[in-house]
């Protein structure tokens, strides 16, 4: 009975916690429109950063296309601001081009991501294929 | 009814005896209820601060008010951008983005290379650099940063800055280089002229975020990130850079504090120190996680107390757990097998702010929850320079007006400034009394 027990509160935990990812996962496909081929290439930014913050992630996009690791993504930068006005500025001094959305700093819990990761890479369903830290 | 003489007389007599003892007693009373009772803070005003498509606030890093006590200087330490407030108004005087310029004309200056770099490095232009490293955006590779701005002298303006450069070295190719130099504005931020510190003959590099002035004198923090890990094991470390009012350097005036050196830390020492403060008469710093205020060129410390300050238990405790989850702390990425959650568990207080008060020291502390790493309490202390503890109060960290993000103290007019921001308002500035 307690082995039950036990065994029902596990799976309770396990379906919240990926309910959780899997919400927040969805509104980035949907806001992406991520196709069932593509992969989501997420960097976490934050706009405090320094320039070699950006650049090293940037780089890396760069060695996993060549290298064929990603072929068809949609590049998606999260980052760490209190304001959409702080967002459009870092949009624009980094001249970004993909798509970038706002981050509360729960990003990486929520990607279940370690806070020491700068680059996530994801399939359609939400399984992690790449991260680099 | 017969009234006698001398009652007469003597009622009114022993009525104002009575009414004196009353009249001590009060006064007795009333003075015991002030000495004991508790100081407060009280806003009395509250600040929209301006702002614009061309100048947003991120981050209010450091606020300096104008010897006048009419305008103050906000470095934003996100966007690296000054900006020169009116105090009464709340409106943008004038701002400054760091110049972009200024890396170019490098390649072509006789600039010497900051000391601790190989003599054959050359400055190239950022056009150069491209046509060799074309995957870069130069843009943002080289890109300057103001990082404190004060005022100087009553009539100017120094900025310390991160100053971007691409070189060239013959081993290693095109790269880019970064250090600390000095720009010298007048009061309207029109160009003066540039510092460049490093001819020190220090291991460590003067860093722009701890710089202040003690009559026209620099005092500068000088240890680095590489400085701050690689070397923390050194018998000295210098800490603090005396530079005369020449810009010339002087001597090193402080050294790393030894529990810092004996213990390592989680973070580098450029990310602990809280502040550098020169008041006319003393200079003083505090580090974020040591429990006392530091004074140059005098062997004097203020302990912080009636806090949770991080006292020698901490820094065992935090020694321990290092220990018995074989954290070596002599390898490079010690550093990262650290949580933030296991470390705010040893230190949950840090001093996060100090400020002249009239000649006495004000003491910012935060105290953050283990669980969620969120500030939970504020406090703010105010010591005399013999080590009294004379006003202790909490402030609230988040408002009506949002999340406290600094504090400081104008000393013109006697009151406490706080800046905070919320995501729908922006930056709203607190005027309070702290009595």
């Amino acid at each position: 009975m307690g082995i039950r027990i036990c065994f029902v509160l596990l799976m309770l935990y396990s379906l919240n916690l990926y309910s959780a990812d899997e919400t927040y996962y969805n509104q980035l496909k949907s806001k992406v429109n991520l196709q069932k081929d593509e992969q989501l290439v997420v960097l976490f930014q934050n706009i405090g950063n320094c320039s070699r913050c950006y650049i090293v992630p940037m780089e890396q996009v760069r060695k996993l296309k060549n290298e064929g690791k990603i072929n068809k993504f949609r590049l998606l930068a999260l980052v760490v601001c209190d304001r959409d006005i702080e967002l459009n500025i870092y949009k624009k001094q980094h001249d970004w081009k993909y798509y970038m959305f706002r981050d509360d700093g729960k990003g990486h819990k929520r990607l279940d991501s370690k806070l020491s990761t700068y680059l996530s890479v994801f399939d359609y369903y939400g399984k992690k294929i790449y991260e680099m830290e | 009814m017969i009234i006698r003489a001398e009652n007469l007389s003597f009622c009114p007599l022993i009525k104002e005896e009575t009414m004196k003892k009353k009249f001590v007693f009060l006064v007795l009373f009333f003075l015991i209820i002030s000495c004991t009772s508790k100081s407060k803070i009280e806003i009395v005003n509250s600040l929209r601060l301006e702002e614009s498509d061309s100048l947003t606030i991120a981050k209010v890093s450091v606020v300096d008010i104008s010897p006048d006590g009419k305008k103050m200087l906000i470095t934003d330490g996100i966007s690296g951008i000054i900006s020169q407030y009116d105090l009464i108004s709340g409106k943008i005087i004038n701002f400054l983005k760091p110049p972009k310029s200024l890396v170019d004309s490098l390649a072509f200056s006789d600039w010497e290379l900051p000391i601790g770099f190989q003599r054959n490095y050359v400055f190239v232009t950022r056009e150069e650099f491209k046509k060799y490293r074309p995957e870069f955006n130069t843009d943002i590779l080289f890109n300057n940063h103001f990082v404190k701005a004060l005022y100087y002298n009553n009539s100017d303006i120094v900025v310390s800055a991160y100053l971007d450069a691409p070189f060239y070295c013959k081993e290693t190719g095109y790269n880019k280089l970064t250090w600390t130099i000095l720009f010298v504005y007048d009061k309207n931020l029109t160009y003066k002229k540039i510092i460049n510190l490093h001819k020190i003959p220090a291991s460590s590099q003067p860093q722009p975020f701890g710089i202040c002035f003690n009559n026209n004198n620099l005092f500068i923090v000088t240890s680095n990130y590489n400085a701050g890990i690689s070397n923390l094991f050194s018998d000295s470390l210098g800490l603090i850079s005396h530079y005369d009012e020449n810009f010339i350097f002087v001597k090193d005036v402080a050294n790393m504090p030894e529990r810092i050196m004996k213990y390592g830390f989680k973070y580098s020492i450029t990310d602990n120190i809280s502040t550098i403060v020169s008041d006319g008469t003393d200079t003083y710093f505090a580090l974020n996680y040591l429990n006392y205020i530091g004074f140059l060129n005098k062997d004097k410390k203020i302990i912080l107390k009636d806090y949770n300050y991080p006292t020698e238990i901490n820094f065992e405790n935090y020694n321990n757990y290092l220990k018995q989850n074989g954290i070596n702390i002599k390898k490079s990425n010690w550093v990262e097998k650290v949580s933030n959650e296991e470390f705010i568990k040893y230190f949950p207080v840090s001093v996060e702010n100090i400020f002249n008060v009239n000649q006495n020291i004000g003491v910012e502390a935060y105290k953050r929850n283990p669980i969620n790493q969120e500030v939970s309490e504020v406090s703010i202390q105010l010591y005399n320079k013999k080590g009294d503890v004379l006003k202790q109060n909490n402030i609230d960290y988040i408002n009506n007006n949002g999340i406290l993000q600094y504090l400081t103290y104008n000393n013109n007019n006697n009151r406490l400034m706080l800046f905070r921001k919320d995501s729908e308002k922006g930056w709203t500035m607190e005027v309070a009394k702290w009595e």
